[in-house]
């Protein structure tokens, strides 16, 4: 049968753990889990393998809750070069069958198999094919959903746990797809779901079947766009080999060692890490023109705060300036000083980024001189980190707590699970 | 039980790059023997069962199969000695 619009969703079952295992095959046999170290508490768990899912394991608790419900748990550290090495050999593989090929994050993709027919024939065969090469070459298992556009392989890939092959097409979508609960659908979050859930609306079908004027008093425009996907219409392309997913936002977050009680151990941490974005910023030749910060406590709950600036910046101490500011109107003090809720995750991000060029509208009051040297600062601060390392020079407020400031974010940094936008 | 071990090869690189082991070199407590590879029966991308994966040979060495991983940038042996 030929179709005439081919997408598959190919997901690699927990990457991090099934690489891991694929290395170490010993590893299969016991309760295992990558994560962060401990004593530096980034000790989340990233990825399980199916022995620790037994034990009721989730991916992103703590190690420390891990280790209550499986004081056996193994925990290996990331070794994110292997991860990104293995993961681009698997994407070399589709690439082998087409020239769009979308990756989502490291270990999810959608392949267009579209105009591949004309040469693969059958694209379930050839999607088969695909799945058994990796299996065979590589030793991993990947699950595939197949399906007329993206939202639906999307769903596809995650719907048969046991074979990892699902194909949903025109004629029995209605069967497949509608009873799934609403959050299955792509951008459906615990807030979005608990809207629907609110007004009556359960599954997928259900918003299917919505008027999207209702949807769209709830949503707005996503509204429309709920609808759209919930019954197939989505006709976005799988984008091309070529095109380079452009960045839309900078930003760093780290997990401190301790508890932040205060200010001062705010302002420590933001340093870091404005100096970070800053840097990452310069090198990819782009200023920003909203700071926000992210801030999550103890009890693992968030908030997050952003700022338009006046003047699009690269430069550390402009980015540090708004964090602060946003933290000093954001966050609840006691009489003390002291924070009401103690924090733990704190996050900077720059994004609307535009070109960095010399060509800058001034502004009259700013002190433009001041801002030059601002920025040729930094740049010496950074040709000494290139050349000398990380730590050589550094602004003394870090040294107030040298612990609690002892990461590098920039050079640490690791890549997260993309964005649809 | 087979066991992955790590081994120095001696590699040809022939005019297009393509690349052919021509004797492994095994170390143990009687020292360093060369062993010619015979013959290579099949080459293919495949995973190891002793972990990782890469390109596959498959040789007779001294009259016997073995399989010959060469993974990212060095070669490993499927071995039946753990050392």
């Amino acid at each position: 049968m030929k179709w005439d619009r081919c997408i598959v969703h190919s997901d690699l079952n927990h990457c991090y753990a099934q690489i891991e295992e694929m290395l170490c095959p010993d590893l299969r046999n016991v309760p295992m889990a990558v994560g962060g170290s401990e004593e530096s508490r980034h000790g989340i768990i990233l990825a399980k393998n199916d022995v620790a899912k037994e034990y009721g394991i989730k991916t992103a608790e703590s190690l420390r809750e891990a280790y209550k419900k499986c004081p056996k748990l193994l925990i290996v550290h990331p070794h994110y070069q292997e991860y990104i090495y293995y993961t681009e050999k698997v994407k070399d593989i589709y690439r082998e069958y087409t020239d769009r090929v979308e990756s989502f994050g490291l270990d999810e993709a959608w392949i267009d198999l579209t105009d591949s027919q004309a040469i693969f024939g059958d694209p379930v065969k050839c999607a088969k094919v695909i799945q058994n090469r990796i299996a065979d070459e590589l030793g991993l298992k990947v699950s595939m959903g197949i399906s007329f556009n993206k939202i639906f392989a999307k769903l596809g890939s995650d719907m048969d746990k046991e074979s990892g092959f699902s194909v949903i097409t025109k004629h029995n979508y209605k069967e497949l797809v509608y009873p799934l609960p609403c959050e299955e659908l792509l951008f459906v979050g615990r807030a979005t779901k608990e809207k629907l859930n609110a007004n009556g609306i359960y599954t997928i079908g259900d918003i299917a079947n919505c008027e999207i004027s209702h949807l769209n008093n709830l949503f707005g425009k996503n509204g429309e766009m709920l609808w759209r996907f919930a019954n197939g219409y989505d006709d976005t392309l799988v984008k091309h080999n070529d095109e380079k997913r452009e960045v839309k936002s900078v930003g760093n977050g780290i997990t401190a060692i301790r508890d932040l009680v205060n200010f001062n151990d705010v302002r420590m941490i933001f340093w870091v890490l404005s100096e970070s974005v800053a840097q990452r910023l310069k090198e990819i030749n782009k200023r920003a023109n909203v700071i926000s910060i992210s801030l999550r406590n103890n009890k693992l709950e968030s908030f997050t705060r952003q700022k338009k600036i006046s003047e699009s910046t690269n430069l550390s101490y402009e980015i540090m300036h708004v964090a602060m500011e946003l933290a000093y109107k954001n966050i609840e003090v006691n009489k003390d000083g002291t924070f009401k809720d103690k924090y733990r995750t704190v996050t900077i991000s720059a994004s609307k980024l535009e070109d960095d060029s010399d060509i800058i509208q001034m502004n009259l009051f700013i002190d433009e001189i001041r801002r030059r040297k601002d920025a040729d600062l930094e740049r010496a601060f950074e040709k000494v980190r290139n050349k000398y390392g990380h730590d050589k020079i550094c602004r003394l407020v870090v040294k107030m707590d040298e612990q609690l400031t002892d990461f590098n974010p920039k050079d640490d940094h690791v890549i997260h699970p993309e964005s649809w936008f | 039980m087979l066991y992955k071990r790590y081994i120095p090869v001696v590699t040809l690189i022939g005019k297009e790059g393509e690349i052919t082991p021509v004797s492994i070199i095994w170390e143990d407590i009687n020292g360093q023997r060369n062993y010619k590879i015979d013959k290579i029966v099949d080459i293919r991308k495949a995973y190891s069962q002793v972990g990782g994966c890469g390109i596959r040979y498959e040789c007779i060495i001294s009259g016997k199969k073995r399989k010959l991983y060469y993974e990212k940038n060095r070669w490993f042996i499927e071995s039946l000695k753990p050392y």
